[in-house]
């Protein structure tokens, strides 16, 4: 399977994707160092879907997911988020882009350790100078579990209680789009499967777009379609996956 | 472990570059320090016009369990003069005297010519002087020549009938014989000689001398010279004083420096730490490995630190030399014992400092370690809450002494601890006003700022050990420099307001070099148009009325009341100040219980004691010292007869003063002045405060902004990490530099704040003895300065590896990649 039979089967979708790629490469470094990390990457993600992202490593999956989340730039090839052609914008334009249409989870939390719980889900907010209103942060709060800790700080929390607080700190602004890398990766199994299962319900519930990048079968058997890369391009896609159709998948990737 | 501490070394240049730093500018601090203080304790007066002598018998200069330099010489009786000429061994004993003269108009000292066989000197032309009015010059003067004679005594004509040269090179003075007797008169003290000069004839033993010296002091060796130049005995002293201050400042500042440099080293490796703790380094692995660290930063640090500070050592002592604070023999070199204390006081100081800090790093269970790592420890550990404590209960009875004492002394020695010891308390309880800041500061930041503002507040009541860290060299800094700084100009100004308003004639002379001939004084009076005229001469008492272990400042005040003098009599008159009577200054009368007509005993200068009468109480001690002696209470119990200043008052000046210069062919060297230029020359004898107090704030500034820029360099490259994360959740670069501005702005609040303060709890009670206001004089150019300066070093620190930071693209600064 290629990259130019999947971009037509996805175009048939008749509203505009919540993120495109075309034909993205990405290149690091130059020389002999020179690494080709995307190779004419082409993909379009409906809205209000929940997509995994996997493949070996050293596939171009976390760059896949810098690109489309506008944390990095295409060396060719345009990424857009909605109708906005990110290769368009200024630094500060993409952080303003990054900050009101797109919610970021990563492996590792990433909060503020000097902030309470809900000084780091309103951040966002407050970063883009919107009034930070104690009710829509307790609702997302509520909506990850955690409306009973929102004074405490990250260092009271155990490590799935965090990642709800980042979840909730991606969803605070209602983004178009909430990129998940690794979310499970610092967890444990049980953690792990609770936090894949508030995505899930995000998507579902909320009709949120959820793409995470994972390394874990079973974490992309919770998801509605899997983008297998494999040494910077696309390798194939699974709807619907199962945790053992993604890992016989992954196993014949690595084959390879 | 060792390779294993380089390795980490190499891997963190920043933190160890900061840690070298400090460690490296508090061994030169050290050096030049100790290098002054090492050569202050060594140094001796020369030994010159007492050369050939083999031991020299002098008054016991130091009196009572204090051992307290008396300021006025220690005469010896002439009788043992003979005494000790007839102890075996010696083959002559020569008493000595010397009297302030001017030959012509050459000022010199003149002495017996049986003391000339004390250098040698021997007569290169002509002969001895053999009778009143023949001179024999230590100089080359036209033999036959009749030169005028001034002195204490009545002005003669003398008639050159020899030039003698000394044998041994005599630079620092020079000398004229007159007969034994004539000299005598003129020194004004017979029956007394400053020094006998014993010569050695084979068998000569200094024990011998001792037990035939009685109460007097044998010196031999080079320690002759203190017989030869008592008055350097104080300047010594007082050098002393200044380099031990000087040295005690620079140690407390690179033991603060480093201490502070180096724990927050290991604080801001506490992830890597707990790291090897977590691939199973022991605890007592991980605290070798840090020592290591530490001690080879230490040695390397203070090893290249040790050759600047022996230049800055060097410079330090011709600068003492030539503002008059060290005597003029006095040179600084280099020696093991300042060395060793640089090296080794930096390699302890930095070994100390990381086992502290490292020790609950390395104590931690491993699994916790990371967790831990990550999150600020508790607000203070037992460490700090002791060191705190002690600090504090050091400051509070230092704080109490000086907000209830009313001796300027006092209040000056009790504030300037008082404040070393709130830094250092700063120092360890700095994470609680950190917190208290964060609580008074943080939701009007918040407001004003809803994002930077925000931000900034709320690592501040979390973060409170790095802005501690942070703020503290700044505390140092401003402290430190605002107490020194304003304690001096607040003395100075309170001395010069007394003298400016107890100086009230039109008139004043001064002589040039050792003093006025007595004579002047009647000549003055018998001036046309000249009211009244007093002479003022500077001298001390020993420890007396009510002081046990320090001189008493005091003057001799010729010619009671006028002169326009208004020392501020409070009771009793100026004008009974004759036979054996005293005036006092107010705080001195309440020391000692005396009331005008109270009968107290008194040391003179020279150790006699002896009993006067209270004639007058005044209040303007600050300027006039604590005391006004009269003349006759204090004749042949000086060094020098001369007198000092003389005061005039006149309603006619500019044609007195035409009058008064015609006097200067008489008394050479004599200056008439009005008494504005009077009152400031009277001030150019604060050198010390003058001219050390500002050297010392430069180097305290120098030095401390050093650690200024380091803590906050190494704090703020710490923190890309952070600032990585805002960005990915979408903080501006704009964001993120406000919340870094309004971190430094904390930082600055915190540090000038405390700074200010802890000058204040320093400089008001001083200010309150002295003045009786709690208005301490603080030029507002040099406070501007001060506060300018270091928050502006505070600004560049924090602002370049912030904008550093910020260049890299978040995702890499962060590390999310593969």
């Amino acid at each position: 399977m290629n990259a130019e039979s999947i971009a037509p089967s996805v175009a048939s979708t008749s509203t505009i994707p919540a993120v495109a790629l075309r034909d993205v490469r990405k290149v690091y470094g130059q020389g002999e160092g020179r690494v080709l990390a995307l190779d004419g990457v082409s993909v379009a993600l409906a809205p209000g879907s929940f997509t995994a992202v996997m493949g070996p490593s050293g596939s171009g999956k976390s760059t896949f997911l810098h690109m489309a989340a506008g944390l990095d730039r295409p060396t060719s090839g345009t990424v857009s988020l909605g109708d906005t052609d990110l290769a368009r914008l200024s630094e500060r334009r993409l952080t303003i882009l990054r900050r009101e249409r797109i919610g970021f989870v990563f492996q590792a939390f990433n909060l503020l350790p000097s902030l309470t719980v809900t000084q780091n889900i309103g951040l966002p907010l407050r970063l883009d100078r919107r009034r930070v209103r104690r009710a829509q942060v307790r609702e997302v709060a509520a909506r990850v579990g955690l409306d009973q800790r929102l004074r405490h700080r990250p260092s009271q929390l155990s490590g799935g209680q965090q990642q709800r607080v980042a979840i909730a700190r991606a969803l605070v602004t209602r983004p178009e789009v909430v990129f998940a890398d690794e979310p499970t990766g610092a967890l444990d199994t049980r953690t792990g499967r609770g936090v894949l299962a508030l995505l899930r319900e995000v998507v579902d519930a909320d009709g949120h777009t959820v793409v995470m990048v994972t390394h874990d079968p079973a974490a992309a058997a919770h998801a509605d379609r899997v983008l297998l890369l494999a040494d910077g391009r696309l390798a194939g896609t699974l709807e619907a996956p199962t945790a053992d159709e993604v890992a016989e998948r992954l196993a014949h990737l690595g084959a390879e | 472990m060792l390779r294993l501490a380089l390795l980490s070394a190499r891997g963190r240049l920043g933190t160890f570059a900061g840690a070298f730093v400090a460690v490296f500018a508090s061994a030169v601090l050290v050096m030049a320090g100790g290098m002054t203080l090492e050569a202050a304790l060594r140094v001796h007066p020369p030994v010159e016009r007492y050369a050939a002598t083999a031991a020299v018998v002098a008054g016991q200069q130091n009196v009572g369990e204090e051992r307290v330099l008396l300021g006025e010489r220690v005469h010896v009786s002439s009788a043992l003069v003979q005494r000790l000429a007839a102890v075996p061994g010696v083959r002559a004993a020569i008493g000595d005297v010397s009297a302030p003269v001017w030959l012509g108009s050459r000022a010199t000292v003149a002495h017996g010519w049986a003391s000339a066989a004390l250098t040698p000197y021997a007569l290169s032309a002509g002969r001895p002087p053999a009778a009143p009015g023949e001179v024999v010059t230590g100089y080359p003067v036209a033999l036959g020549s009749k030169l005028r004679l001034v002195s204490a005594a009545a002005p003669r004509t003398v008639t050159v009938v020899g030039i003698a040269r000394p044998r041994h090179p005599v630079r620092h003075q020079t000398a004229i014989f007159l007969s034994d007797a004539e000299a005598t008169q003129l020194a004004g003290h017979p029956g007394s000689v400053d020094a006998i000069g014993v010569l050695a004839a084979p068998g000569f033993d200094a024990s011998r001398l001792r037990s035939a010296a009685g109460g007097a002091v044998v010196l031999s060796g080079d320690a002759r010279g203190r017989g030869e130049f008592p008055e350097l005995e104080e300047t010594h002293t007082k050098l002393i004083a200044v380099a031990a201050s000087f040295g005690g400042l620079a140690a407390f500042i690179a033991l603060f420096v480093v201490a502070g440099t180096m724990g927050l080293s290991i604080q801001q490796r506490e992830r890597e730490i707990a790291l090897l703790r977590a691939v199973a380094a022991t605890p007592g692995q991980i605290r070798r490995m840090i020592a290591w660290e530490a001690a080879v930063v230490g040695l390397v640090g203070s090893a290249a630190g040790v050759w600047l500070g022996s230049i800055l050592g060097r410079e330090l002592g011709h600068a003492l030399v030539r503002h008059g604070i060290a005597p003029w023999n006095f040179s600084v070199s280099v020696d093991a014992l300042p060395i060793a204390a640089a090296v080794g006081g930096g390699v302890v100081t930095a070994l100390l400092a990381v086992l502290a800090a490292g020790r609950r790093a390395a104590r931690v269970s491993p699994t916790i370690a990371l967790g831990e790592a990550a999150v600020e420890p508790r607000l203070l550990g037992p460490g700090r809450v002791i060191g705190g404590a002690v600090a504090l209960a050091g400051a509070v009875p230092l704080f109490a002494v000086a907000a209830s004492t009313s001796a300027p002394d006092t209040a000056a020695a009790t504030s300037e601890m008082t404040a070393l010891f709130l830094i250092v308390a700063v120092g360890f309880l700095g994470p609680v006003a950190a917190r208290v800041a964060a609580g008074l500061l943080g939701p009007a930041l918040s407001r004003i700022s809803p994002v930077g503002g925000f931000l900034a507040s709320a690592n501040l009541r979390t973060a409170t050990r790095r802005f501690s860290s942070a703020s503290t060299p700044l505390v140092l800094t401003v402290a430190m420099s605002c107490t020194l700084l304003f304690s001096a100009s607040t003395e100075d100004h309170a001395v010069s307001q007394q003298r400016k308003a107890g100086l009230a004639g039109e008139l004043a002379i001064a002589g040039s070099g050792s003093g006025l001939p007595p004579a002047t004084l009647a000549d003055v009076r018998a001036t046309a148009d000249v009211r009244s005229a007093v002479a003022l001469t500077p001298t001390t008492l020993g420890p007396s009325l009510g002081v046990s272990d320090e001189t008493v400042p005091a003057a001799i005040l010729d010619g009671g009341q006028g002169g326009g003098l208004d020392v501020g009599v409070v009771s009793g008159s100026l004008a009974a100040l004759h036979g054996d009577t005293i005036a006092l200054g107010r705080r001195r009368a309440d020391g000692a219980h005396a009331k005008v007509g109270s009968r107290v005993a008194i040391m003179l200068g020279d150790g006699t004691r002896a009993h006067a009468t209270v004639v007058a109480i005044y209040t303007r001690s600050l300027a006039f010292g604590d005391t006004l002696l009269s003349p006759e209470l204090v004749a042949g119990h000086q060094t020098s007869p001369l007198l000092g200043t003389i005061m005039i008052h006149t309603a006619d000046p500019s044609a007195v003063a035409r009058r008064l210069q015609a006097l200067s062919p008489r008394y050479p060297g004599l200056r008439v002045s009005g008494r504005a230029s009077l009152a400031s020359a009277s001030d150019a004898e604060r050198e010390t405060n003058r001219w050390l107090g500002p050297l010392f704030v430069v180097l305290i500034f120098a030095f401390s902004s050093i650690a200024v820029v380091n803590t906050l360099t190494m704090i703020a490259l710490q923190r890309g990490r952070e600032l990585a994360l805002l960005r990915l959740v979408g903080g501006t670069r704009g964001q993120v530099r406000s919340m870094a501005r309004w971190e430094a702005a904390l930082i600055i609040a915190i540090g000038l704040g405390l700074g200010l303060a802890i000058a204040a709890a320093a400089l008001l009670p001083l200010s309150h003895a002295l003045t009786g206001t709690l208005r301490p004089t603080v030029p507002l150019d040099q406070l501007g300065a001060i506060l300018g300066v270091s928050a502006l070093l505070a600004v560049l620190a924090l602002a370049l590896p912030t904008r550093r930071a910020l260049r890299s693209r978040p995702v890499e600064a962060i590390g999310v990649g593969e």
